[in-house]
């Protein structure tokens, strides 16, 4: 029985050998090999995969079309007006600046990645994607989409891949303020889909709907990055400090272009 | 070319796990077809025969997923193994509506064994490492319990997908040659 099953036996003490290494950090260079070789696949899978559910999603859409267009040419012209005076805002902002001598806020180099694969576990709340160490990818990079909403950070840094660690993983801890009062607290993610600021001082004022932004302490994540709106209000556990719950700016899980934020 | 094809199978099915599942699931609710493929095989081909593959597909699940490297295979091989023993015991072949409810059954014990043995390996990660176990195993959720029902559909098919096209281009060449020799 015994010498029957030795083989088996001893792939289990290899794997088990194998989980040691890989507590131990010795994994990377393996992970790293695997998802060079297959990134180019997993972002074909994806690309292919996303023009699927987009044909589908615009099949049940069609009946929301005509809506859709005359609250958007609406909101359109109400945006150019904004638009014409967000230029004026923006001029005075460079005047001053200028006078100040103080660096442009968004001025920062980017990189565009795809996203290729999520975890296939389902436990965690990450995403891979398709730029690695060979693009300039290194771990704490922030990932933001276009509009400067902050989704994650590079946790794990491959050749050709990176791992991105979203926002709303229990793990994840991020400085913020709420950009009206300036109340200052940390962003962390809740199981699910959800975030929670934390750790605001009770002195502070917290308006529901207000917009949260990244307060740039610790220096890793640059300030100014859109999180969320605050949601419901209350006290911690301890009654020591005021928390919320922050609506996230975006759908995480439906990303598929993302930028990397290597510098200012 | 049995084996060029099952390599090409497995590693099709990883990807579709890693990159297709997670535009149209929510990420709680992936159906495991890694493991799915796992209890295919294993009932198809014996666990035997299956073993390099089970091996192959795990590594590659572990590479793209956050578990402990090695958690996700060890996982499929010992689940692999278990069946192939309850599937010698039971004969759980020989009825088809019984076959039919004890194969549903082995997909849904599975898929929480798999979860638990992964989540397991990050909570050791966790302690070893003094940070805070990132992930949460919630067994009694909604997310879980449509993760194990898509998982169970997706076994269904894969598994009747698989023993048509092992069929034939496994069975039938093989016959044929025994025939004409």
């Amino acid at each position: 029985m015994f010498r029957k099953n030795l083989k088996y036996i001893s792939i289990i003490i290899i794997l088990a050998i194998v989980i040691f290494a890989g507590l131990h950090g010795a994994d990377n260079p393996v992970k790293g090999v695997i998802l060079s070789v297959s990134s180019p696949f997993l972002k074909t899978f994806r690309i292919f995969s996303g023009g699927t559910a987009g044909f589908f999603q615009f099949l049940g859409s069609i009946g929301d079309l005509k809506n859709d267009n005359e609250r958007l040419l609406e909101e359109n012209q109400k945006l150019i007006a904004e638009n014409n005076r967000l230029k004026d805002a923006e001029k005075e902002n460079v005047d001053l600046r200028n006078q100040l001598d103080l660096a442009p806020r968004h001025d920062f180099r980017l990189e565009a990645s795809f996203v290729i694969a999520q975890d296939p576990q389902g436990l965690g709340n990450f995403f891979l994607i398709d730029k690695g160490q060979n693009a300039g990818v290194k771990t704490g990079m922030p990932a933001i989409v276009s509009n400067g909403i902050l989704v994650g950070r590079v946790t794990e840094s491959f050749p050709n891949t990176a791992k991105v660690t979203l926002i709303t993983d229990p793990g994840s801890a991020v400085n913020a303020e709420a950009q009206k009062t300036g109340a200052k607290g940390i962003i962390e993610g809740e199981y699910g889909l959800g975030l929670k600021m934390s750790m605001i001082s009770q002195a502070d004022v917290l308006n529901e709907g207000d917009s949260v932004i990244t307060s740039g302490l610790g220096g890793e994540i640059p300030r100014g990055l859109t999180v969320g709106k605050i949601g419901q209000v209350g006290q911690s556990p301890d009654k020591l400090f005021q928390e919320t719950s922050v609506v996230p700016a975006v759908d995480v899980s439906k990303l598929r272009i993302v930028f990397i934020v290597k510098g200012q | 070319m049995k084996n060029l094809t099952l390599f090409l199978f497995c590693i099709f099915i990883v990807f579709l796990q890693l990159s297709v599942e997670g535009v149209f699931f929510s990420e709680r609710r992936i159906p495991d077809l890694a493991l799915t493929l796992v209890i295919t095989l294993v009932l198809t081909l014996g666990f035997k025969e299956s073993v390099k593959w089970i091996l192959l597909t795990g590594i590659l699940i572990d590479a793209g997923s956050s578990a402990v490297f090695g958690t996700a295979t060890l996982s499929f091989f010992l689940i692999g193994w278990t069946i192939s023993w309850f599937a010698d015991v039971a004969d759980i072949r020989s009825r088809k509506t019984f076959f039919l409810a004890t194969f549903a059954l082995l997909v849904a014990v599975s898929e929480i064994v798999k979860n638990f043995i992964v989540w397991g390996g990050l909570k050791t990660n966790a302690s070893y490492s003094h940070k805070p176990l990132n992930a949460a195993l919630h067994i009694f959720s909604a997310d879980h319990f449509l993760k194990i029902l898509y998982t169970i559909v997706a076994a269904y098919i894969l598994y009747y997908i698989f023993r048509r096209v092992s069929r034939a281009l496994f069975v039938e060449p093989i016959k044929l040659m025994k025939r004409y020799h």
